[in-house]
């Protein structure tokens, strides 16, 4: 037995030895889509910033808004910050929050997955994110998160090998998860121009179960807002694009959402039911639209907010 | 849990360490199993390890039962039968409810009666086809008295919900594993190396060679209208090879895994596509399902030593029962009256069992004979997972319609060139170990006497399927 053990162990360090090496020499591709995150935050942490609104929530915020016709109604620059709902919202929340100021407004569209099970602590691509910038992000993350980062890092050397050996930064960008599918507001707009690889076809059909509801983040990221809006932020529910066969087979979740945070003093400014859009207008995800769903989306938002304002 | 997860990656050494160091004596070593195979289990839904404990617990007492009533032939063959009718009605429910009441529903449609049927959302237990036959296996043989009931409930729960065969099999036979879980277990180095190899080999043939092919056999199929009969043709090809690598290599894991814990579970796989006849094939594939049809079917209703016709009835019979045990689809019961109509033939003309050693014996390569007789086999077992992998029988024919049109001459994508030559690779090295237990049995090839080559070997093994693995999840056989 001792001789076994022995015999693993050592086998199992050269393994891990090597993977370590590969993680050294493995960057992650240059036109990424979590590079993204940077030119965000770093478009957020600019010292002569004037307070703007701020897009959040995962990529349903990314494919589904059109900033330019929000910044040319409101008269307010605007920043979308959102882009990709596996990083987690806490993570999504703590890193934007960190940049945020007085006087800025904060439109919150989170995903509903984030509020059941550990989705909030993030999937692979907090890990992936993580990889690209350690110091900046350690500080951020809590135990959840450090068991998603180091259960998706052979994940990250998988999946980023491939980079490494093909040099496929240098091919013609086929898909739209790519840091250059960007405009200068952070929305995404590459596939405004390219049709979906694949037809759209919903992915949540099982409803969720109440009783897997994460009411710690829930909790979490309601301290957090009080926090945020003591420090001068203006924050603003705003449901989430998403395609009405997902809404169909998600009623209860989003109720119970809806409920939930309007009960914390955070109620969204509409409900729910009029930001489901036909399937037709979405992408290639449940919350991805396609350019005539984020324009809708955004009209939704502007209309919402004028009559608010001239109340 | 899946083999393939970082969870089984932390669970598998923690819960040999706790087996062999901390729980040292045969009962607890056996209850240890049961806690641990019901964390494995409880981590994909544990509400579903109820109905496991259910089926578990009936399963236990029909065989207590049927040892009380010694001598009452009547009250046995009862008892035996509502155990029998209760496991079957368990997974009828789970399985092909839904199958039945839309099927039932478009029949009374087609002759004027309409109904507003029902029809249930109901979630699949993983591996409930797999646990409830070795259920009814145990059921079975007790009753036929080639085993004496078992009389420790922990053994017991041990055989049914032994976690490495749990979910995908292979299924056992009571008569074979639960005789294990009554032996007490010593460690032996040399069946714990082998079982590592044996599990590595199944990781390179699930990660790199079935991943690899899924996403290029998932895109075409998607895509089937839009694809030309050539690409069709490959994909065809490839899901030949996903589904041989993904079950084939779940089995690897599993045996292996299990050897570390010192069980040996039953042989699955042969090295089917090496097969020259669709018989051999059927000797060499899913062997522990085939045997379990031949055994606890076939021959009670007469085997092959009765007339002509039901012979024929008989072997389309397993076959048609094959293909229903795949799932609640038109296809699969389509794909098993296939195999039937290529198997019978060589029944009636009395030469299914032509083949039965392996090929190319004592040789390097194989005849030209041989290679036709292999490349005609696998086409024609191909053409039976073009139908297996379908949606529809329409889709299926659709398909199989586009492969027959002139757009066989048009390759209209370059998909799966690298999951070619992994494909190669994999078959290159089962060919050169075709006579051994599985691929990576090399401790008495010439070259590996020397420790430094095994490592390597076992080292290249590993990285390449860090290189060249792709993440899909889950094992096909997980929703049979």
């Amino acid at each position: 037995m001792k001789r076994f053990i022995c015999h693993i162990t050592v086998f199992i360090a050269i393994i891990v030895a090597t993977l370590i090496l590969m993680g050294i020499y493995i960057t992650y591709p240059e036109n990424g889509y979590e590079r993204a995150q940077f030119v965000k935050m770093g478009m957020l942490s600019k010292a002569d910033r004037t307070p703007s609104m701020i897009l959040l929530g995962g990529s349903n915020v990314a494919f589904g808004f059109h900033s330019e016709m929000i910044e040319e109604a409101m008269g307010i620059s605007v920043i979308n910050a959102g882009l990709h709902a596996g990083i987690g919202l806490k993570m999504i929340v703590d890193d934007c929050a960190r940049y945020l100021q007085k006087g800025d407004i904060l439109v919150l569209s989170p995903e509903m997955d984030h509020f059941f099970g550990r989705t909030a602590y993030g999937e692979h691509a907090l890990a992936f994110l993580y990889f690209l910038d350690p110091a900046n992000y350690t500080p951020l993350l809590n135990l959840q998160q450090w068991l998603t980062v180091v259960k998706n890092s052979i994940n990250y050397i998988v999946h980023n090998r491939l980079a490494l050996m093909t040099n496929s930064d240098n091919k013609e960008q086929t898909d739209v998860y790519h840091a250059s599918s960007f405009n200068q507001y952070g929305d995404v707009v590459w596939h405004w121009n390219h049709p979906s690889p694949n037809k759209y076809q919903s992915t949540r059909k099982e409803q969720k179960e109440l009783s897997s509801v994460n009411q710690d983040y829930f909790n979490y990221l309601v301290n957090q807002l009080q926090n945020l809006e003591s420090k001068g932020v203006r924050i603003i529910m705003y449901p989430p694009a998403m395609s009405n066969s997902c809404y169909e087979n998600n009623r209860l979740a989003i109720n119970w959402i809806e409920r939930a945070f309007a009960k914390k003093g955070y109620p969204f400014i509409c409900p729910h039911t009029r930001t489901v859009y036909p399937d037709s207008l979405m992408y290639d995800n449940d919350y991805h639209c396609q350019k005539e769903g984020a324009e809708r989306h955004t009209q939704t938002l502007i209309l919402i907010l004028s009559q608010e304002w001239a109340q | 849990m899946l083999f393939n997860s970082f969870e089984f990656l932390l669970f598998l050494p923690v819960t040999f360490l706790l087996y062999w160091f901390v729980f040292k004596s045969l009962r607890w070593q056996n209850l240890f199993l049961v806690a641990a195979s019901y964390l494995f289990y409880g981590c994909w839904d544990y509400h579903f390890l109820f109905l496991i404990a259910f089926t578990t617990l009936f399963s236990y007492a029909s065989g207590l039962l049927i040892a009380r009533y010694e001598g009452n032939c009547n009250m046995q063959k009862a008892i035996s039968a509502l155990n029998i009718v209760l496991n079957l009605t368990i997974l009828g429910f789970f399985k092909y409810f839904n199958f039945f009441s839309e099927n039932l529903q478009v029949l009374l449609h087609s002759i004027g009666i309409k109904t507003d049927w029902v029809t249930l959302e109901i979630l699949l237990p993983m591996g409930i086809s797999f646990y409830t036959f070795q259920a009814l296996s145990y059921s079975i043989d007790v009753y036929r008295k080639k085993l004496e009931p078992c009389r420790d409930i922990v053994s017991f729960f041990a055989y049914i919900s032994f976690f490495p065969q749990l979910v995908a099999g292979p299924i056992e036979r009571a008569t074979n594993l639960l005789p294990q879980f009554y032996r007490s277990r010593t460690f032996c180095y040399a069946e714990a190396v082998d079982g590592c190899r044996q599990m590595l080999w199944g990781f390179f043939k699930k990660m790199v060679v079935a991943d690899n092919c899924a996403i290029v056999v998932n895109y075409v199929w998607e895509h089937h209208t839009q694809t030309s009969g050539l690409t069709l043709l490959l994909a065809g090809l490839l899901f030949s090879f996903q589904i041989y690598s993904d079950f084939s290599g779940y089995s690897d894991i599993a045996i292996g895994t299990a050897r570390l814990f010192g069980i040996r579970l039953m042989r699955n796989f042969n090295f089917p596509y090496f097969s020259r006849d669709i018989a051999e094939f059927w000797r060499r594939w899913h062997i522990s399902l085939t045997t379990w049809f031949r055994d606890y079917i076939y021959i009670p209703l007469g085997g092959s030593r009765c007339c002509r016709w039901k012979v024929m009835r008989n072997t389309l019979v397993i076959f048609l029962v094959s293909g229903f045990w795949h799932g609640a689809n038109w296809t699969f019961i389509v794909w098993g009256a296939y195999h039937a109509i290529l198997f019978l033939p060589l029944m009636l003309l009395g030469i299914n069992r032509k083949y039965t050693d392996e090929v190319a014996k004592g040789r390097l390569l194989p005849s030209v004979k041989e290679v036709v007789q292999m490349l005609s086999t696998f086409l024609l077992t191909m053409i039976g997972w073009i139908i297996f992998r379908s949606e529809s029988i329409t889709q299926a024919w659709d398909i199989l319609s586009r492969i027959c049109s002139p757009s066989i001459l048009y390759f209209s994508h370059a998909y799966g060139k690298k999951t070619l030559l992994y494909i190669f690779c994999m078959l290159a090295i089962e060919w050169l170990q075709r006579d051994k237990q599985h691929a990576l049995q090399i401790d008495n090839l010439p070259l590996c006497n020397h420790r430094i080559v095994r490592y390597t070997i076992y080292y290249l093994i590993t990285v390449s399927i860090f290189l060249f693995a792709e993440v899909q999840g889950t094992f096909i056989y997980f929703q049979f």
